[in-house]
């Protein structure tokens, strides 16, 4: 068994049995079904808006490259840089360059799960830059030591007396602030941090192509203030982002909402179409849109996995899967988790270190069924799973197993001559390790199949 | 970029399906007001320059202001705001409030949109701890893609570096889902809502 396989099995079994953890994952889930049933009332018709979604993404992504080059022309003539990554340290160079030739000292970002995959913060930190969450959860995650939990909510595993007692040991204040407080606290201290950065580094919801812009969704104004206030704005993002034309906002930002946190819109949703003009109070002088590759090629290179491309990152699926329910999202040791992040990790990573995760998933399809833009995840991870076995990713022990059993089943003759007692002992032997060792197997009836319905008295 | 074989539309029977929400709204102003409030905004109807200075000054006192920034030469020159004891006397920093105008209001959100082509510009209307709006009646539309025409129009091609879409104060649920106002953007919103007869409109009807 592969590394992250063992570690994925022994952090789930450690996770399910975690009462605590349990309590406070599925209290914070509730919330955001319940706020998710409310806020799709705005759609008359949802599943035909998913589809329109989806036709649109289908769109942009089979013309993937007509419209980024597009972007590209209309955002240098706004006056802003694009810069084309194609893989981890291409990014991280090329931010290091920015921040080189304007001796940065201090940069403030707002949540960006692409930074995550890259590994931004530690690369930085590395080169004595500092860099600091600026919004609320990612602020917290990033006091604790800890990646984010999950895409939308990164703290949301935290009970409020888990966060005051961290700003306590980590800032210094009382030990039993109120989330208004802790909320105040933190404010202030941001507050300072966005006027002495040099660079605001922000995420990115959607590429626009027609107008060369890009659009940023999010709840507290941290990232309006990242992006407005240092001199120099870097936003970053993968190469799916992409939407045709500014008016699909009009469907997405809606359609994000609702499945991101159940809100008709979110508090502020942002275009930014490059650095300040001429004529305007504010704004940075620079501004850069770093576009990263990072294997997503590969998953445009599959027609069978394309579809993936068209995530717009809400966490809907993650929220409703019943397996995310009960193992959380750092046992999924990714960077993106839940059904959406079992599909695409193989990709955009060494498949052999993650097909596993594509295997724990009871395909009972409710991340298909809740996806804004109807991707067939659960079709996906079939997908995957059929990819791993025909790549030979699949312990031998298993193959090995397979090859027995379809002998067996293949010969009547030979499924019958054993008795149940040594039926079980068999399969216990061949699938005991992935079958799991807390599920119990079931037992062979003494009978066989062919005993069994020979005597059936309506059988003549 | 790599990309193999071509997949076919996923949903071929809704290619030409138009998105858009329904307006069965008559009244956009009541739509708004509605909605507005519902994210915790407060709209205040000014009939008149005097009626909008008094709700401010009336405004100012209650809550104890003494510095309010507005950037808006037309809203200072026009508006008289100069009458006001606490505007323009202090620092960005320092300020309890500010002004500014809009972009547009679009109805069926709650939302104002504002721009970096404004003479408040990026900063001030999220800086602020609590943000005061002078809308008129003119400057409503249904939803968000009329107020992206709208500004299109407007600036014929040419947009502003920036184009916000603020729904209500900065709100955060990060701590236990727990619902908290003004995390880095305002905590307060207040839109004082101006009648048509007392304003000139801004724009041709793109409706
Ligand atoms: S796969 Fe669909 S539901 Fe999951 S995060 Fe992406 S868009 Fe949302």
């Amino acid at each position: 068994m592969k590394r992250k396989q063992t570690e994925f099995l022994l952090a789930s079994g450690r996770k399910v049995f975690d009462l605590d953890h349990r309590k406070k994952l599925n209290f914070a889930l509730k919330q955001a079904d319940a706020a998710y049933k409310k806020g799709k009332q705005q759609f008359s018709d949802l599943e035909t808006t998913k589809k329109i979604a989806k036709n649109i993404k289908w769109q942009a992504i089979e013309n993937l490259h007509t419209y980024l080059e597009a972007f590209e022309t209309n955002f240098n003539r706004n006056g802003g840089r694009v810069i084309w990554a194609e893989d981890t340290q291409q990014a991280l160079d090329a931010i290091l360059n920015v921040c080189r030739k304007n001796e940065a000292k201090s940069i403030v970002k707002s949540k960006s799960i692409v930074t995550e995959e890259i590994h931004l913060n530690q690369f930085l930190t590395k080169h004595h830059i500092e860099i600091l969450e600026t919004d609320l959860g990612e602020y917290i995650q990033q006091l604790d030591g800890e990646a984010p939990y999950h895409i939308v909510a990164p703290s949301l595993h935290k009970s409020k007396e888990d966060v005051a007692q961290l700003f306590h040991e980590k800032l210094n204040v009382p030990p039993d602030l109120s989330p208004e407080e802790l909320t105040l606290v933190a404010r202030n201290i941001l507050r300072k941090k966005y006027a002495a950065a040099e660079i605001g580094i922000t995420g990115i919801n959607f590429i626009l192509a027609d107008i060369g812009g890009i659009a940023i969704t999010e709840n507290e104004g941290n990232a309006w203030l990242s992006a407005s206030a240092p001199k120099i704005h870097i936003a970053i993002t993968g190469i799916e982002k992409i939407l045709p034309s500014v008016h699909d906002l009009n469907l997405f930002w809606p359609l994000l909402a609702t499945h991101g946190s159940g809100q008709r819109t979110t508090v502020y949703n942002s275009i930014y179409t490059g650095p300040k003009k001429q004529d305007e109070t504010d704004g940075p002088e620079e501004m850069y849109v770093i576009l990263l590759d990072n294997r997503r090629s590969h998953l445009l290179a599959d027609p069978a996995a394309r579809e993936s491309l068209y995530c717009i990152r809400c966490g809907a699926c993650l929220n409703v899967c019943p397996v995310y329910k009960n193992i959380g999202g750092h046992t999924y040791g990714t960077t993106y988790s839940g059904p959406i992040g079992a599909v695409i990790s193989p990709y955009l990573n060494d498949a052999a270190e993650y097909q596993h995760l594509s295997f724990a998933s009871s395909l009972c399809g409710a991340c298909t069924e809740v996806c804004p833009v109807h991707i067939n995840l659960h079709n996906l991870l079939l997908n995957n799973r059929r990819n791993a076995v025909e790549q030979n990713l699949i312990s031998a022990s298993e193959q090995i197993g397979w090859k027995i059993w379809k002998k067996i089943n293949q010969h009547r003759l030979l499924m019958n001559w054993p008795g149940g007692a040594t039926k079980t002992f068999l399969v216990g032997k061949l699938f005991r390790q992935h079958w799991g060792i807390r599920r119990i197997l079931p037992e062979f009836t003494h009978k066989t199949f062919n005993q069994f319905t020979k005597n059936k008295p309506d059988s003549k | 970029m790599a990309l193999g074989k071509s997949t076919g539309a996923p949903f071929p029977d809704h290619l030409q399906t138009p998105f858009s929400f329904q307006n069965n709204a008559h009244d956009l102003r009541a739509l708004f007001t509605k909605e507005f409030t519902a994210l915790d905004g407060q709209v205040f109807l000014c009939r008149g320059k005097p009626e909008l200075i008094e709700n401010i000054a009336k405004l100012a006192a209650e809550k104890n202001w003494t510095n309010i920034i507005c950037k808006t030469p037309a809203l200072v020159n026009d508006m008289q705001f100069h009458l006001l004891p606490s505007v323009n006397n202090s620092t960005d920093e320092e300020a309890e409030a500010g002004i500014t105008d809009c972009e547009c209001l679009v109805a069926r959100t709650g939302t104002v949109v504002l721009s970096a082509a404004q003479a408040s510009g990026r900063l001030l209307p999220v800086y602020s701890p609590v943000h005061l709006i002078i809308a008129s009646v003119d400057d409503l539309v249904f939803d968000i893609g009329d107020a992206l025409k709208r500004v299109e129009n407007k600036y014929s091609g040419q947009l502003p570096s920036a184009i916000f879409f603020a729904s209500g104060p900065s709100r955060t649920a990060d701590i236990e889902k727990r619902l908290v106002l003004g995390v880095h953007g305002p905590k307060e919103v207040y839109l004082f809502l101006m009648d048509n007869d007392l304003k000139q409109p801004k724009y041709p009807d793109t409706l």
